[in-house]
C-alpha cells in the first residue's frame, strides 16, 4: 500500500510517502499564503524523491492546522493522534512524547498499540517556548542555536523565579547587569523552560521511553535541561519535523486496511 | 528549606506539636492556649516553583502557589497539622490540596464572614468554636478558657511589645530599619512560642534604645503597603536605595499586630470580635451602604494616613501581587484616596518575585530621588 | 435581564429550550416597562433572594448574565475596554470588568444604542452576598462611586463542603442561622429604602412556587441520568435561566413541570440528541459562553456532553414555608450545589475535593471529562487541575482541558479547540474498543 500523509503547520508544510512500512520520500517546503499550493508542492517533491511513478499513491490524509481545506487529501486527522502514530512508527517503545514549537508545547501519552491515552497542551497565559527562548536569546545577543551550546558550558545553578515572560525577561536583564556569566544565563533559561514542560508532562503522567520532537529540539541546552527534569534520556529521532506526516501517512495506510 | 530549624527540632523532642496556619485571620491565642507551637506559612520567592504546575493552576495567586509548591517538596513536612482558614479564594482552595499531597495527619478550615455585622460576630465565634473542639480531638486534651485568657494576655502582650519596637521608627532617622523589624517578626512568626518571641522584642528593643544614630542619616521615610509580602528582600531592596522604610501595612507587619483582644465575653467572642473587626485586609468589607464615598475612602484607609502623619511617612510603596482579587478591586479607589491626602505613591507589579529583581531598583531609586527633592532633609 | 440571543435558539434540541428563551425575553419586556413607570432597578449578583425583591416590586437585573449574553453574542466590547481604560486588570472577572464598563459607560451618559440587546437599565440600588467568590463581594463597593447608588452587601457563607461538617446538623444549623441575619438584613435595607414594609405572604407564596420547581428541577435531573441523555448541556444552560432569573413565579413552576413532562417523554420514547451517543461527557467549569457551538461540533462525532458542574440541582428537603425569610436561607444551604449521592443519603461537594464530580460521572455514566479553565475566573477556575488529575489517575476517567478567558475572544482559538475534541473522542473510542491499556 502506497500512502502519503501532508502536515499542514504554520511556518512549514510536511509530506511524506509510505510504501506500506517503508518511508520512500519526504519533503519540507515553506508554508504560503495558500496552504493548498505549498502542500501540492511538499507532495510532488516527497514523490520525486520516492522516485515512485505519478498516481502510485492510494490515500492521502492531512494533519496540522488548515488541514480541513486541503482537497487533494482523503481525509484528514488530529495532529495529536497523527504525532502519536508517527512517533510510534519511529519508536515503539514510546510511552510518552514531548512536542514543543515555536508557539506551542504539548505532552502526548501514548498505549501500547501506538493510540493516544492522553494529552496537554501548554497553558495559554504562557508564551510559546520558541518564542521565549528566541526573545531570551535576542536579551543575551546570542542567536538561538549558540543559545543552547552556551548553556552547556555553564559552571553554576542560577534560578529564574519568574514565571511569566514579562516578568523572566527583566530577570535576565538584570542578571546581564550584574556580570553573571552568559553560560549561567542560558542554563537557566533552559531550566526554567524544562521545568515548565516537565510540570505540563507531569499532569498526564511520564512513563518512559519519552521521544522529543519539534522544532525546539534543535536546541542542546533544552535537551540536557530537559533530559535531568524528566529524569531520563529522551529518544530524538533524526527527521523530527516529518513525524506528524509519517503518523498521517500511517493512518491512511491503516484506514485502507 | 523553609525551616527545618534547630528550636523546632527540640521542641518536637520534648512532645510539643507545632501546627501551621495561613494567614491574619487565625487567632494564634488558640494555638497558644492548646500549648501548640504556631507556625505562620510563609513563602521562599527564591525558590523556583517546580512541583505545583503540575497540579495547581498558574493564573492565582503566586504567594499561594509558592506555599503550596513548598508543601509538595516537604518542606513542611516538619508540621503536625495546618489550619487553613477561609481567608480568600486562592488560600481557601489549598485545604483541600494539602490534605490529599502533604502528607500531613489533621488539617482544618473553618469560615471567616466576609462583612461585618453582629451575626458576623456571632458566626465566627462559633467556627472559632468549633475549631477548638476539633483541635481538642486531635491533641487529646482540653482547652479551657482559663488557658485562652492566659494566652490572650500574651498575645496581646506581644501585639503591645510590637507595637513598641515599631515606635522606634518615630525618630530620624529609625532606630531600627524595616528589614530588621520584618525579619524578627518573621522568625517569631514561624515555630516560636510566643513568650520566646515576647523575649526576643524586648531584647531588640532595649538594644535599638541604646543605638545612637546621626541625624545627618536621614534618608526619605517609606511605607510599604501590599498583600502578604514576606520576603524581607523586598524591604531590603527599598532600603539598599537610600531610604527607610519606617512603617508598613502588610500581613505580617501591622496588619497583624495592631489591635488588642479586649475582654468582655467569652473567649472566642473576644476573639472574633479582635480578629474581625481590626484586620486591615481588603477581603474583609464593612458592608455600609453609603453611597458618599469620600467618607468611605476614610473609612477605609483613614488608617494610612494615621500611619502616615505618626510615623512621618514620606512616600508610599504599594506591593500589588498579580491575581489578588481582594486587593485589585481596591487599587483604583485607593490609589485615589492616596492622591486625595497628597501621599506620593509608587505602584509595584509583583508576581512575587519582584525582590529578585533588581531591575525594580531603578523606579525605586527615581521615587526615592524625587522624594528627596521634595523633603530635603 | 437578559434575552437568549438568537444563535443559541438554533442548538436548543427541546421545546423547553424554545420556551424559556422567549419566558426570558417576555420577562425583559416586562421588565423595561417597570423601568419606564419609573419602578426600582436593582442591579444583583447572583446571591441575593429574586423572591424578596419581587415583593417590593424591585426589578432584578443580573450583569453577570448580561455579560454572558454579550459573550455568547460575541459583543463584550467596549465594555471590556473602558474597564481596562480606568485601570481594571485583564485579570479580574470578564465578567465583573463587562459590568465595571458598563457602569462606566451609564456614568458618563452614553447612550444605550450600542448596548446589546438594549442593554440593562440604570439601577437604583446594587446588592450583593458574599457567596461564593471574592469579586462578588467586592465589585459592588467600587462600582457605586460610579453609579452613585447605594450598595448593600451582607454575609452569606456557602456551606462548608470541603469535608464532612456541612452534614453536622449543629454546623448547619449554624450557618444557616448567620445567612438568615444577612437576609433580614436585606429586607431592612430594601423597607428602608422603598418605604414598603415585607409582604410576608406574599413572599410565603413565592418561595413555595421555588421550592415546588426545585423538586421539579431534581426530577429532571434524575430522568437526565437516563441513556440517550434527553437534556444535554445546551438545553440545560437555557432552560436553567429561568431557575435562576424567573424562581419564585407561579409561570415558572408552569414551566418546569412542562420541562419535567417533556423530558419524560423523551426518556420513554428513547429521544436521541445524536444519532448513536457514542460518548457521555461532563463538562467541568463555566460553560464556553462564546463558543457554544462547540457542544454541536462535539455531537457532530457523537458525543453528548450530559453534564456540567455548575449546573445540577441538589435533592430536596422538607421545608417549613411559614417564616419565609428562614426558609430562604434553609432553600440556600441544603439547595446549594450539593451534588448528592444517588441515594440522596448524604450530600457532598468538595469545591476542591471534587468529590461530586466522581459521583456525576459514576450517577450519569460517563465516558470523560472536558475540564474548562478560564483565566479571570479564579473561583471556578483554581482547583480544576488537582481534580482533572484525581480523576485521571485515581479514577482512570479520561480528561482534557480547554482554556479560555472569559470574555477576551482573542485568547481562544476555535480550531484548536476543536483538534483537541478530536483527539479525546478518538482516545474514548480506542478505550471502548479496549486497543487503549486501562487502569
Amino acid at each position: 500500500m502506497i500512502t502519503a500523509g501532508i502536515d499542514v503547520g504554520a511556518e512549514t508544510v510536511k509530506a511524506v510517502i509510505l510504501v506500506d512500512q517503508e518511508l520512500v520520500g519526504w519533503s519540507m517546503v515553506k508554508a504560503e499564503l495558500d496552504r493548498r499550493v505549498s502542500a501540492e508542492k511538499a507532495l510532488q517533491s516527497a514523490e520525486a524523491m520516492s522516485g515512485l511513478p505519478a498516481g502510485s499513491i492510494q490515500k492521502i490524509m492531512v494533519t496540522g492546522s488548515g488541514r480541513k481545506t486541503i482537497a487533494m487529501a482523503d481525509g484528514n486527522v488530529s495532529d495529536i493522534i497523527a504525532t502519536g502514530r508517527g512517533v510510534f512508527f519511529l519508536f515503539p517503545s514510546v510511552k510518552t512524547v514531548i512536542d514543543i514549537g515555536a508557539e506551542e508545547a504539548r505532552a502526548i501519552r501514548v498505549d501500547a498499540g501506538g493510540d493516544i491515552r492522553n494529552f496537554a497542551k501548554n497553558d495559554k497565559c504562557a508564551a510559546g517556548v520558541g518564542a521565549f527562548l528566541g526573545a531570551m536569546a535576542r536579551a543575551l545577543e546570542l542567536n538561538i542555536e549558540d543559545l543552547g551550546v552556551a548553556s552547556q558550558r555553564s559552571r553554576q545553578h542560577i534560578p529564574i523565579n519568574a514565571t511569566c515572560v514579562v516578568f523572566a525577561e527583566s530577570e535576565v536583564v538584570s542578571l546581564i547587569h550584574s556580570q553573571i556569566p552568559k553560560e549561567d544565563i542560558a542554563r537557566a533559561i533552559h531550566e526554567s523552560v524544562a521545568i515548565r514542560i516537565t510540570s505540563m508532562a507531569r499532569r498526564i503522567g511520564i512513563e518512559r521511553d519519552i521521544v522529543f520532537i519539534g522544532g525546539v529540539v534543535r536546541n542542546v541546552g533544552v535537551i540536557e535541561s530537559l533530559n535531568r527534569h524528566l529524569g531520563m534520556d529522551m529518544l530524538i529521532p533524526e527527521r523530527p519535523e516529518i513525524v506528524t506526516a509519517i503518523g498521517a501517512a500511517i493512518i491512511a495506510r491503516e484506514e485502507m486496511e | 528549606m523553609i525551616n527545618g530549624n534547630d528550636k523546632i527540632t527540640e521542641w518536637k523532642k520534648e512532645g510539643r506539636k507545632v501546627l501551621g496556619y495561613y494567614c491574619c485571620y487565625m487567632p494564634v491565642e488558640i494555638l497558644t492556649a492548646a500549648g501548640v507551637i504556631p507556625y505562620r506559612i510563609i513563602g521562599n520567592s527564591k525558590e523556583q516553583i517546580t512541583e505545583a504546575d503540575a497540579v495547581l493552576e498558574r493564573v492565582m495567586c503566586p504567594w499561594v502557589r509558592n506555599t503550596f509548591d513548598q508543601a509538595l517538596k516537604g518542606n513542611y513536612a516538619f508540621l503536625d497539622g495546618v489550619v487553613i482558614p477561609h481567608v480568600c479564594d486562592a488560600v481557601q482552595r489549598m485545604y483541600a490540596l494539602w490534605r490529599h499531597y502533604s502528607g500531613i495527619s489533621y488539617h482544618y478550615q473553618f469560615d471567616i464572614p466576609h462583612i461585618l455585622s453582629d451575626s458576623s460576630f456571632r458566626f465566627f465565634a462559633k467556627e472559632l468554636d468549633l475549631f477548638k473542639e476539633s483541635l481538642e480531638k486531635f491533641l487529646g486534651k482540653k482547652i479551657t478558657d482559663e488557658a485562652l485568657q492566659d494566652a490572650i494576655q500574651l498575645h496581646n502582650e506581644n501585639r503591645r511589645l510590637v507595637r513598641e519596637l515599631y515606635s522606634l521608627r518615630k525618630s530620624s532617622p529609625p532606630l531600627i530599619s524595616g528589614t530588621e523589624v520584618l525579619r524578627l517578626l518573621k522568625e517569631g512568626l514561624t515555630g516560636t512560642p510566643v513568650s520566646e518571641f515576647n523575649r526576643m522584642l524586648k531584647e531588640k528593643i532595649a538594644e535599638c534604645r541604646k543605638r545612637t544614630p546621626q541625624e545627618s542619616e536621614a534618608l526619605p521615610r517609606l511605607m510599604i503597603s501590599g498583600c502578604v509580602i514576606d520576603m524581607t528582600d523586598n524591604c531590603a531592596l527599598i532600603e539598599d536605595c537610600n531610604a527607610h522604610v519606617v512603617m508598613d501595612d502588610l500581613a505580617i507587619g501591622t496588619r497583624s499586630f495592631w489591635f488588642e483582644v479586649e475582654s468582655g465575653h467569652d473567649p472566642m467572642t473576644d476573639l472574633s470580635r479582635a480578629y474581625l473587626a481590626n484586620i486591615r485586609c481588603p477581603r474583609t468589607i464593612t458592608g455600609k451602604k453609603t453611597i458618599e464615598y469620600k467618607e468611605e475612602f476614610k473609612y477605609r484607609w483613614g488608617y494610612l494616613k494615621d500611619y502616615a502623619e505618626e510615623y512621618g511617612v514620606q512616600g508610599i510603596i504599594l506591593n500589588l501581587l498579580r491575581f489578588c482579587d481582594a486587593h485589585e478591586y481596591d487599587f483604583i479607589d485607593l490609589k485615589n484616596y492616596l492622591q486625595g491626602i497628597g501621599l506620593p505613591t509608587l505602584v509595584l507589579d509583583d508576581d512575587y518575585t519582584l525582590g529578585s529583581i533588581p531591575r525594580i531598583k531603578t523606579r525605586i531609586e527615581a521615587f526615592v530621588e524625587m522624594l528627596q527633592m521634595k523633603n530635603p532633609v | 435581564m437578559s434575552k437568549k440571543s438568537e444563535g443559541n435558539e438554533s442548538i436548543v434540541k427541546t421545546r423547553a429550550g424554545g420556551i424559556a428563551t422567549r419566558l426570558i425575553a417576555d420577562a425583559y419586556k416586562k421588565g423595561w416597562a417597570h423601568v419606564e413607570a419609573g419602578k426600582p432597578v436593582a442591579w444583583l449578583m447572583y446571591g441575593p433572594n429574586r423572591e424578596i425583591l419581587r415583593c417590593f416590586d424591585i426589578l432584578p437585573v443580573y450583569p453577570e448574565s448580561y455579560a454572558s449574553n454579550c459573550a455568547i453574542k460575541q459583543q463584550t466590547s467596549p465594555y471590556i475596554e473602558y474597564a481596562e481604560e480606568e485601570g481594571f486588570s485583564e485579570y479580574i472577572c470578564g465578567y465583573l470588568r463587562h459590568a465595571m464598563g458598563y457602569a462606566l459607560s451609564l456614568a458618563r451618559g452614553d447612550s444605550l444604542e450600542i448596548a446589546p440587546f438594549g442593554g440593562m437599565p440604570r439601577p437604583s440600588m446594587l446588592l450583593s452576598c458574599s457567596r461564593l467568590c471574592d469579586p462578588r463581594t467586592k465589585v459592588f463597593e467600587t462600582m457605586r462611586r460610579y453609579l452613585k447608588v447605594p450598595a448593600f452587601i451582607y454575609d452569606h457563607q456557602i456551606p462548608p463542603t470541603e469535608d464532612d461538617r456541612c452534614n453536622d446538623p449543629e454546623v448547619s444549623r449554624h450557618y444557616i442561622e448567620h445567612n438568615l441575619e444577612g437576609l433580614k438584613g436585606l429586607v431592612k435595607f430594601l423597607e428602608e429604602l422603598t418605604g414598603i414594609k415585607l409582604d410576608r405572604d406574599r413572599l410565603s407564596e413565592m418561595v413555595r412556587n421555588s421550592i415546588e420547581s426545585w423538586h421539579l428541577m431534581y426530577e429532571c435531573f434524575a430522568l437526565r441520568k437516563h441513556s440517550p441523555c434527553p437534556l444535554p448541556l445546551e438545553d440545560l444552560v437555557v432552560v436553567y435561566r429561568p431557575f435562576r432569573d424567573m424562581i419564585g413565579e407561579r409561570e415558572t413552576v408552569e414551566f418546569f413541570r412542562d420541562l419535567r413532562d417533556e423530558i419524560a417523554e423523551r426518556v420513554r420514547l428513547g429521544t436521541t440528541v445524536v444519532p448513536e451517543e457514542k460518548h457521555r461527557l461532563l463538562w467541568l467549569g463555566l460553560p464556553m459562553w462564546f463558543d457554544m457551538d462547540l457542544l454541536t461540533y462535539i455531537e457532530s462525532k457523537g458525543g453528548v456532553v450530559v453534564m456540567d458542574s455548575m449546573y445540577h440541582c441538589s435533592k430536596p428537603v422538607p421545608i417549613d414555608t411559614s417564616d419565609p425569610l428562614r426558609a430562604l436561607a434553609e432553600k440556600e444551604y441544603w439547595g446549594w450545589d450539593m451534588y448528592g449521592n444517588s441515594d440522596g443519603s448524604q450530600p457532598r461537594c468538595g469545591l476542591t475535593t471534587g468529590s461530586y464530580v466522581l459521583d456525576m460521572v459514576r450517577d450519569y455514566t460517563l465516558d470523560g471529562v472536558i475540564v474548562h479553565s478560564v483565566i479571570s475566573c479564579r473561583g471556578c477556575t483554581i482547583g480544576n487541575r488537582h481534580i482533572a488529575r484525581v480523576l485521571r489517575e485515581e479514577m482512570g476517567i479520561p480528561v482534557m482541558e480547554v482554556e479560555s478567558h472569559m470574555t477576551n475572544l482573542s485568547a481562544y482559538s476555535t480550531d484548536e479547540t476543536r483538534e483537541k475534541i478530536d483527539a479525546f473522542l478518538h482516545m474514548l473510542s480506542a478505550r471502548k474498543r479496549g486497543t487503549h491499556d486501562k487502569r
